[in-house]
């Protein structure tokens, strides 16, 4: 059956905060560097192309400017495993795994590949690694894999891309009334007049408590800031300390908001942590393995709209019942009853850690670059450091992947996820989680060169990912690209990648916004018609000041920093000098500044000026 | 129909003049096992497949996004969303309202053969 594991203490929620690493995970990577084939060939790239992509890495030398891994994303398995095994589809990879990366090794570079923590990856071939950690890391050392990018379809135990909806009912706690505690007296606590809301995910509708979960943060609506689930507190003043029964009264759902699991805990002690509703892990069990796709479903259930719109309606009407009794340990005095559920991260942080459990098992020595590509869903800014070396923020920056002859899609503007800035915008306020001994937010591959992207959008999306360091995988077909093109120089600025392979490691922060109000470094901003500037500190006591005009439209204004203005931000990062030298990354024009104010006066419509300044 | 199915009845339905069927034929059997060809058709499963064909037999640009931004649930499925989008675009097949694809629908038969009707008209 499937169903979540045992949390151990280590991978909950309460111990988020507590640096520590898992599983021996080796931290001080820098950003990777390297190409993707997702964004350039999508489920259609081959083990010819790929050959084609390492070979042109090394005409044009980018393998000497730190691009170094070479990653095959979805599409090269055979859609079901072979005797429980992965193996390459024939008519793509001929020649197998083992002798592509043997390719990419005897290029100098490293090989990297992709799977999913789901039943299925996401091109639906039945071969997520849900399950069969042990023996897929077992193939991927047989392989000679250096970079694991992990995906988040199909996934059991939450609501994510193509997984049964009602996986929501893991995710969240039911909708609570009350509950009730039973010594020498019982004491029955009303949810909304008694308890107390933590975060704001949850909120009281009526006579309840709806939402005690985590926001989901694939879109871009939620904040990434700040707590992002909510708990439901009661302070108990316990007259004696000993063992009570608890009950909850509650009303079971299985939609985003509203589900069935419980987790009750007293301050830092839990007591339950499951269903509450008896057969439930069984059916949905049954649903994720036998049915992913939900084809058994009638038709009418397989409308998503209809469906969430029926379930709502049907968690409604579903009576509220007392939980069976909990037994709980009080001491006399204040008691925090916490009711709550945080296994949305909990369980894809335990599921990742058991990917990476497994290639440790497999190859003790072995540093495997991991990345994360659940989307943001479950927040992984929170915990992903403690097991991966980067976590994707958002749901994807194009859904108009390239093919064989395609340099497929890019956007600079949308109001979903697809485009530049809307990545940007989530990203540029997420610094507080980057770092050399943590990992790096990941606002999804380079889209340079695709078309929908001019050479001014792809400079400062190059610019951008580089100072946010960003892992920079390319995603275009290589074969477009000649040496001294305009690809090329986006590509190949040694000064811009140096910022993002800075020893220092540091990711760069906005120190001003014209839209800002108060916290340019926190606050969520999404409409682009303003400038930003960022400043990334570097080694050398140098730091690089980025003028960034989001906007599609040509800003005349000057846009300033102070050298004092940045040392509030960063204190003793910063070095003062009586002068500093500038120098421009992409103009290469270098001057000298006394002022120790730095400006941009005016810039073009998504355009961008970055300068390293020294002080002297 | 299955998956299988209509992808053979897309191929008999091509007319000699839209090209040769056979790159897209390989690509089906690549991208789709045993128990994938033996399933019922999504909505979303009947864009891939047609979307394959207008690339594979047909050799078509993509058109730009128009209505298909609206379509909230585009976004669930990163590896058909522009299979979705594109077979939208060109009125091969129809959103299940103006802000929802309905993917996971299952299509029936007359669906089915009407889709691939309309991927006929798309033959110059």
């Amino acid at each position: 059956m499937l169903r979540p594991d045992k949390i151990s203490e280590n991978g909950r929620f309460n111990n988020f905060d507590n640096k520590e690493i898992l599983y021996g995970k080796k931290k001080q990577h820098l950003p990777a560097m390297g190409w993707n084939s997702w964004n350039a060939f999508g489920s259609g790239n081959t083990e010819a192309l790929t050959k084609a992509m390492v070979d042109k890495m090394v005409e044009l030398g980018l393998d000497k400017l730190g691009y170094q891994y070479v990653v095959l994303d979805d599409g090269c398995y055979k859609p079901e495993r072979v005797d429980g095994k992965l193996t390459s589809e024939e008519t793509k990879f001929p020649s197998g795994f083992k002798a592509i990366s043997d390719y990419v090794h005897g290029k100098g570079l490293k090989f990297g590949m992709y799977n999913d923590i789901g039943v299925k990856t996401c091109s639906g071939a039945r071969v997520g690694i849900c399950g069969y950690e042990d023996v897929d890391a077992k193939s991927y050392i047989e392989w000679g894999v250096d970079f694991m990018k992990v995906d988040n379809c199909y996934y059991p135990f939450d609501n994510a891309t193509f997984s049964n909806s009602e996986n929501a009912a893991y995710t969240f706690t039911p909708n609570i009334k009350a509950i009730k505690i039973c010594g020498d007296n019982e004491v029955t606590l009303s949810a909304v007049a008694d308890g107390k809301i933590t975060g704001d995910r949850a909120v009281v509708e009526g006579d309840h408590v709806t939402g005690l979960g985590t926001f989901d943060g694939t879109g871009p609506d939620a904040s990434p800031v700040g707590v992002r689930s909510s708990e439901l507190v009661f302070e108990y003043d316990a007259a004696k300390a000993g063992e009570y029964k608890l009950q909850v009264e509650y009303q079971s759902g299985r939609v985003e908001g509203c589900g069935d699991w419980l987790q009750l805990a007293v301050d830092e002690e839990y007591f339950y942590d499951d269903f509450l509703t008896e057969g439930l892990a069984e059916e949905l069990s049954d649903k994720n393995l036998n049915d992913p796709d939900k084809r058994d479903n009638p038709v009418d259930n397989n409308m998503p709209d209809l469906d969430e719109e029926n379930a709502k309606k049907d968690a409604a009407d579903n009576a509220y019942n007392w939980s069976a009794p909990i037994k709980v340990t009080l001491k006399k005095g204040v008691n925090h009853i916490r009711v709550m559920n945080h296994r949305r991260q909990e369980n894809t942080l335990n599921s990742y850690s058991r990917i990476l459990k497994a290639l440790n098992d497999a190859a003790p020595d072995h540093d495997i670059y991991y990345s994360a590509c659940e989307w943001g869903k479950s927040h992984p800014q929170n915990w992903a450091y403690k097991v991966c070396d980067c976590w994707r923020i958002l749901n994807d920056i194009t859904f108009r992947v390239g093919s064989d002859g395609d340099p497929g899609h890019g956007d600079w503007k949308d109001d979903y996820t697809p485009s530049v800035t809307t990545q940007y915008n989530k990203a540029v306020i997420m610094d507080e989680f980057a770092g050399l001994d943590k990992g790096w937010n990941d606002p999804d591959m380079l889209m340079v060169g695709m078309n929908g992207l001019d050479e001014t959008q792809c400079k400062s999306h190059m610019t951008l990912w580089s100072v946010m360091n960003s892992p920079l995988m390319l995603g275009l077909d290589l074969r477009r690209v000649e040496k001294g093109d305009w690809i090329y120089n986006i590509i190949a600025n040694e000064d811009l990648i140096a910022l993002n392979q800075d020893a220092l490691g540091i990711q760069a922060k906005r120190v001003y916004s014209t839209l800002a109000k108060g916290r340019p470094d926190k606050e969520y901003i999404r409409d682009i018609n303003r400038v930003d500037i960022l400043v990334k500190p570097l080694t050398g006591d140098r730091l690089a000041i980025t003028f960034f005009n989001v906007s599609q439209e040509d800003k005349t204004g000057t846009y300033k920093v102070s050298i004092d203005e940045i040392k509030k931000a960063f204190g003793d990062k910063i070095k003062t000098g009586a002068k500093y030298s500038v120098k421009d990354v992409w103009t290469k024009e270098e001057s000298e500044n006394t002022s120790g104010v730095f400006e941009a006066n005016g810039l073009k419509a998504c355009d961008s000026i970055t300068v390293v300044v020294t002080p002297n | 129909m299955k998956t299988a199915e209509f992808i053979d009845y897309i191929i008999e339905q091509s007319p000699a003049s839209a090209g040769d069927t056979a790159a897209f034929f390989k690509h089906m059997m690549a991208d789709n096992s045993d128990a994938m060809l033996e399933q019922s058709v999504t909505k979303k499963k009947a864009a891939m497949i047609i979307y394959a064909f207008i690339k594979d037999v047909l050799g078509l640009k993509d058109i730009d996004w128009g209505v298909s931004k609206a379509l909230r649930d585009i976004y669930d499925c990163r590896i058909c969303a522009n299979a979705i989008a594109q077979v939208v675009e060109r009125g091969i097949l129809t959103p299940q309202s103006e802000n929802l694809f309905g993917g996971d629908i299952i299509m029936n038969d007359d669906g089915l053969r009407l889709a691939a009707q309309k991927l006929k008209a798309c033959i110059i």
